[in-house]
């Protein structure tokens, strides 16, 4: 048995010498070949990563990326992605002071935004390398939103509200319902007021844009023409336009009637948004 | 803090039927809240979170809430939608960014 395992574990060591003196020459070719292509991924790995770290300090918007093929017939070599973007934006806010106002008195609460955005994507690859990545693009567009909460109504007695949400602790309660009938109780004079509110809230959007998109160098593009837009509404609980939204009958009708605090109920319209986009392909050759 | 999420959990029940106490002592994800669809595109969830921020801050302006002696309303409304629109933050976020802007009874 003893001399069973030594001649197996000789035989086992003593196969691949065998094998590298007949093909030495060819495996210690691969061997070194190998390992130089290791090597050279590990230092392009390394170049990228710091390179990266550099930038994203001095230039957020751009990134080094060495494009190695798996392909022989590709050619491994490096690309320069850059992904920027600028916009202004002016929004315009309501002036929420209801000092000096009496009871009743009511302002617009409104939000207004205009912006203006650019945009610049793609990858640059050096001289005949093989980049997947062969999309860039550039475009502007203007945008316009306003966001519209209907009126900011003076309130009687804002305070009143105030100390009594102030006052509730849970550990007072015996009950999370309790809890909850005693907030809903608390902010009774804030909700009547948006209830007979005759104003909807709403939000809307308009977008214009206008892009061109290329091949990585720009030798080759179209352009694409946008224009986008949408609502998002809810009337005030007491107005007709309530009726608009067909959808929500099961529910106003049938199940309402059932609900507790079923003067609360309100139902958005369901938003809409519309996009169009016109590509303008270069057909030339 | 203590306050503001207890206003935040008020308005959240008044507008939007979650429960004030679920609000305070669960503290789930904003989308539980239902504030907004989640299920729509990137441009409704938008919109809608824009309707929805508008409405807390409407809220805080008729209680008259006195606010921060810095104060800026446009950023309030900014981080407000963000936070709407991702709907992945615990719900008492809300009231975080409100205590921001906003001076309640504990800090005075």
């Amino acid at each position: 048995m003893k001399y069973s395992i030594i001649c197996f574990l000789v035989g086992f060591y003593s196969f691949p010498s065998i094998a590298q003196e007949n093909e030495g020459s060819i495996l210690s070719q691969l061997v070194t070949a190998e390992k130089i292509e290791e090597a050279r991924e590990t230092i392009f790995d390394r170049l990228e990563e710091e390179a990266n770290k550099q930038l994203k300090k001095a230039a957020p918007f751009l990134s080094i990326n060495y494009l190695g093929n798996d392909d022989d017939s590709e050619t491994d070599g490096w690309a320069l992605d850059y992904d920027w973007s600028k916009s202004v934006e002016k929004l315009r806010v309501p002036n929420a002071d209801l000092s000096g106002l009496s009871p009743g008195d009511k302002k617009r609460f409104k939000f207004a935004e205009q912006a203006l955005a650019a945009e610049l994507k793609g990858s640059f690859a050096h001289e005949d390398t093989s980049n997947v990545n062969n999309l860039a693009s550039a475009g502007i567009g203007i945008n316009l939103k306003v966001v519209d909460s209907g009126w900011l109504v003076k309130m009687e007695n804002p305070d009143k509200v105030n100390e009594c949400v102030n006052r509730l602790e849970l550990e007072d309660f015996e009950s999370d319902p309790e809890f909850d009938a005693a907030m809903r109780a608390c902010n009774k004079p804030y909700f009547d007021i948006v209830r007979n509110m005759d104003a909807p809230s709403f939000s809307y959007s308009f977008n214009l844009n206008y892009k061109i998109e290329a091949n990585a160098d720009y030798t080759e593009h179209h352009k694409v023409y946008g224009i986008s837009t949408g609502l998002a509404f809810e009337p005030s609980s007491g107005s007709a336009l309530q009726m608009l939204n067909i959808f929500d009958y099961p529910f106003r009708f049938f199940t309402r009637p059932f609900s507790a605090n079923a003067e609360d109920y309100n139902a958005s319209l369901p938003s809409v948004y519309f996009a169009l986009e016109n590509v303008d392909p270069d057909l030339s050759p | 803090m203590k306050f503001a999420q207890k206003f935040v959990a008020g308005y959240l029940q008044g507008a939007h039927k979650f429960s004030a106490s679920a609000y305070l002592k669960k503290n789930p994800k904003i989308s539980s809240v239902r504030m907004i669809n989640y299920s729509a595109s990137a441009g409704i969830r938008e919109l809608e979170a824009q309707k929805e921020a508008a409405g807390i801050l409407h809220y805080f302006a008729t209680l008259e809430t006195s606010h921060e002696e810095v104060y800026d309303l446009a950023k309030a409304m900014k981080s407000l939608v963000a936070l709407i629109r991702s709907g992945d933050k615990p719900v008492q976020e809300l009231g975080k960014e409100i205590d921001k802007h906003y001076k309640f009874d504990d800090e005075r």
